[in-house]
């Protein structure tokens, strides 16, 4: 069961099955993409994601991610609120 | 019938169009090798001798005046994700900042030392999570790897 995390401004899901996307809320004002970073020794860039005008974002799963992977999801915008999501096997 | 002597004005010398457009030529070029030159003397070399006093962007800015060691320790751990993202990132990049370790050292100490911490096991799973990517020596993370562990249970 997913749980819901956040910290004031951002809102996603605590963990994510693998190969599911990451939605995200944002609340915000004038944040207009997300910095996604992910952890682990990965070599993956830091991509940036647009929001939606619903102030929503689907992350895309990335194809380095795997169970086990955090996910680092952070509004470009001051204050710069950051959520962390953990990949966590299918059907979990 | 007689001639007046009249005083004409002889043409004022041009220089031919070929040579005229040649110093002009040569003049701009100069103009713009002295710009260029300066430019590289003013930001070129600062660039390179400042990529460590000068961020690359605004949120490497923001994790390093968070990372200061005047920063109470309370302000560190509300922005753990952002500081740790950051350090992710810039270690992707090859741009290692010993001060920002410096502040996960310190965020770790703090988790392995109040064991009320909210939201414990994520914050010493992520401060792992960061270890795997590299260890820097001297930061003193070494020692709480094993106490981070035991946070996770």
């Amino acid at each position: 069961m997913r749980q819901q995390g956040g910290s004031g401004g951002i809102k996603g899901p605590q963990t994510v099955e693998e190969g599911q996307p990451i939605p995200v809320d944002i609340q915000v004002d004038g944040a207009t993409e997300v910095i996604v970073v992910t952890g682990g020794n990965s070599n993956e860039r830091a991509k940036s994601f647009p929001i939606g005008p619903d102030r929503k974002v689907n992350i895309p799963p990335q194809p380095s991610w795997r169970a086990g992977t955090l996910v680092y999801i952070t509004v470009a915008t001051p204050p710069y609120v950051t959520i962390v999501v953990e990949i966590v096997p299918q059907g979990e | 019938m007689r001639l007046e002597p009249v005083s004409v004005l002889a043409p004022r010398p041009r220089i031919p169009t070929r040579r005229a457009l040649l110093l002009a030529g040569v003049a701009g070029a100069a103009g713009i090798g002295m710009g260029m030159g300066f430019g590289w003397w003013r930001w070129g070399k600062g660039e390179q001798a400042g990529e460590a006093a000068r961020p690359m962007d605004p949120r490497l800015a923001h994790a390093l005046e968070l990372a200061s060691p005047t920063t109470p320790i309370q302000a560190l751990l509300s922005e753990q994700m952002f500081l740790l993202a950051v350090v992710h990132e810039t270690e992707q990049a090859g741009n290692r900042h010993p001060e920002l370790w410096t502040a996960v050292q310190r965020i770790a100490a703090e988790i392995v030392r109040d064991r009320s911490l909210p939201d414990r096991r994520i914050r010493a799973r992520s401060i792992l999570d960061l270890l795997e990517r590299g260890r820097p020596s001297g930061t003193g993370l070494e020692l709480l790897v094993q106490d981070l562990r035991r946070a996770l249970r």
